[in-house]
């Protein structure tokens, strides 16, 4: 593990990013625990490298995925809002039936990309040849995509959205149909998630039937780091926070590797990051409480609390 | 204009035998009447209302709208021209969301949610001339996350965001119940003015008899699902509690054992 890994890092942290903003938008805005997330990343690494591998320009078999990625989205959405199937559940099907679907788009377990088109060769073609291309690239997607959520976040629509995941009884009070905005979230969601698979088979140079094992274990991750490094008080520092968290997590486990952990202790390496987040604010709020107050049993009554606070300044 | 027709709701109680939550309901109700309506805890109260805006299915009956059958609608397509504001604060509004926000998706009622930006500079002036009628100073609060405001502020913004469109139709269902008695006060004030200025039909339910005979222009009263008592005019106008009470007691043959009811 050299320094030079660093880069790949900050490259993968960011196009996984794009993946912790489609978490952000089902776990944080709509309130859905979505685990169609781990077949459809590996439904945007498979539709992207099969079209690739059958001649389609890597941009168009970029953009398919998405659209597939959205697809699969939907599903979960007409699971849980047409059959009432309960979010988790109709996630846990539609992630299933993916596996196969997977294997059946690739006809296979992997497809490598060797020597074919990629968005990244096309760039070097376009004469935007640079060391950091990978970088730029994927910096530029995820804030780009980061921007166009906050925006669609605030329009009309997204305010129904937004709405749905806060108060369904509220906003279907005010003539919103809560089915179709659930369907809308997912299929954006799973539209991003797709996306990331899709830029990340391009990236390693494969795409492969067992690559999204873990993935919405990253982005609960990366959002659930990201809030702890950014209040999510808006929409803004929201995703904000989920694109940050996602490079943060990559150098976690950059460093953990560094540290001496084995690829195979990064399992538990994520549970105790995630543990760490999570429970940040309640560690901050102790430890907090012990600087400011006595304990409660040795607590004295109401008035001389502020005779020894007054003291104490 | 509202015209309920032989509305009836029944609910299964476990054991394959059901309970009839509102029984043969007709009620017909002009455009521009207040109504208030009052009963004993289980009357059927809030089950009429959900009924109304399609929150429940009817078993049985027909709910017509200015003459527009919606018995069949769900209850989203219902909401383009029914306005609630429910007992619990919590319940009117998305409290993660700004004041402004709120207010935004309260504007696009029954209509089209596009792309365009939801708050927008004119409309955000708009937000402020109508929160500043409420003197409680959220004309300055207008990103302010609704969760950060009192029970009192929250439920006026719900009673402007239900109404500020001007529904054919205005339900409201304890909606002061869950506040103090002076902040109840205050939105009844209100309640009692955008009802009026923009003349809506309404009805509204509440425990409170004095509040019942003080708001609107007719009273209905439930009891066991079915309305016993319907009283407007100059026969509402000399009325007091007590003789509502006796009324009540006269219409059903019954003593009342409802201490919410007695003591409202
Ligand atoms: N979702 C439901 N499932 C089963 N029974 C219900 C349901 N909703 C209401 N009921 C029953 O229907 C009857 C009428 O209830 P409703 O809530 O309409 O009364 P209410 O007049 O609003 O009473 P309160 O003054 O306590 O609010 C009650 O017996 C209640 O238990
Ligand atoms: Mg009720």
């Amino acid at each position: 593990m050299s320094w030079s890994a660093l880069g790949g890092s900050l490259e993968q942290g960011l196009a996984y990013g794009v993946l912790a903003l489609g978490v952000y938008l089902t776990f944080r805005v709509l309130n859905f625990a979505d685990l169609t997330v781990e077949g459809s990343f590996p439904l945007g690494a498979a539709v992207a490298a099969v079209l690739i591998v059958g001649g389609t320009p890597p941009v168009v078999a970029t953009l398919a995925a998405v659209a597939l990625g959205m697809v699969a989205g939907a599903v979960t959405g007409l699971l849980n809002t047409k059959m009432r199937i309960s979010g988790l559940l109709a996630s846990i099907l539609t992630m299933t039936a993916l596996y196969s679907v997977n294997l059946r788009i690739m006809g296979r377990p992997n497809v490598p990309l060797l020597r074919q088109p990629t968005v990244f060769t096309e760039l070097s073609a376009a004469g935007f040849d640079h060391p950091l291309q990978a970088l730029m690239l994927f910096a530029a997607v995820a804030f780009g995509l980061k921007l166009l959520l906050d925006a669609f976040l605030g329009t009309q629509l997204g305010l129904a959205l937004r709405a749905t995941g806060d108060n369904p009884q509220m906003i279907r009070s005010f003539g919103v149909n809560t089915d179709s905005m659930t369907i809308l979230g997912l299929a954006l969601s799973n539209g991003l998630v797709s996306l990331a698979g899709a830029l990340m088979a391009q990236y390693q140079g494969y795409a492969d039937v067992g690559m999204g094992l873990g993935m919405i274990v990253v982005g609960l991750a990366s959002v659930i780091l990201g809030n702890a490094l950014v209040r999510p008080s808006t929409v803004a520092r929201g995703t904000l926070g989920a694109l940050l968290g996602s490079v943060l997590y990559r150098l976690a486990i950059f460093f953990a590797l560094r540290a001496g952990f084995a690829p195979t202790d990064l399992r538990i390496v994520t549970a105790a990051i995630v543990i760490l987040a999570l429970s940040a604010p309640a560690l901050r709020e102790s430890l907090g409480r012990g600087r400011r107050l006595p304990a409660p049993a040795a607590r004295p009554a109401r008035g001389s609390v502020s005779a020894s606070r007054a003291e104490e300044r | 204009m509202l015209v309920l027709k032989q509305l009836t709701k029944t609910f299964p109680v476990g054991g394959g035998s059901v309970k009839t939550a509102v029984s043969d309901v007709n009620l017909t109700i002009p455009t521009g009447q207040f109504v208030t309506v009052i009963g004993s805890n289980g009357a059927g109260k809030s089950t009429l209302l959900n009924l109304i805006s399609g929150r429940h299915w009817p078993d049985y009956g027909s709910i017509e709208l200015n003459g527009v059958d919606i018995t069949a609608w769900g209850e989203h397509r219902r909401a383009a021209y029914i306005g609630r504001v429910f007992q619990d604060p919590l319940q009117g509004t998305a409290g993660s969301m700004t004041v402004e926000e709120n207010l935004s998706i309260a504007e696009c009622r029954g209509r089209r949610r596009s792309l365009g930006r939801g708050v927008t500079r004119a409309r955000r002036e708009r937000y402020k001339a109508l929160l500043a009628q409420l003197e409680l100073g959220l004309e300055h609060r207008l990103k302010t996350p609704v969760a950060e405001l009192s029970g009192g502020q929250r439920q006026s913004l719900s009673l402007i965001m239900a109404t500020m469109t001007r529904p054919s139709l205005l339900l409201l269902d304890e909606h002061t119940a869950a506040l103090d008695p002076k902040t109840a006060l205050q939105v009844l004030a209100l309640t009692r003015r955008v009802v009026s200025e923009y003349g809506l039909t309404t009805l509204m339910v509440t425990h409170n008899l004095e509040h019942a005979l003080l708001m609107g222009d007719r009273t209905i009263m439930m009891h066991e699902g079915q309305i016993v008592l319907d009283v407007a005019g100059a026969e509402r106008a000399g009325m007091t509690v007590s003789d509502l009470l006796e009324r009540f007691t006269r219409t059903r043959g019954e003593r009342i054992v409802d201490e919410r009811l007695l003591l409202g």
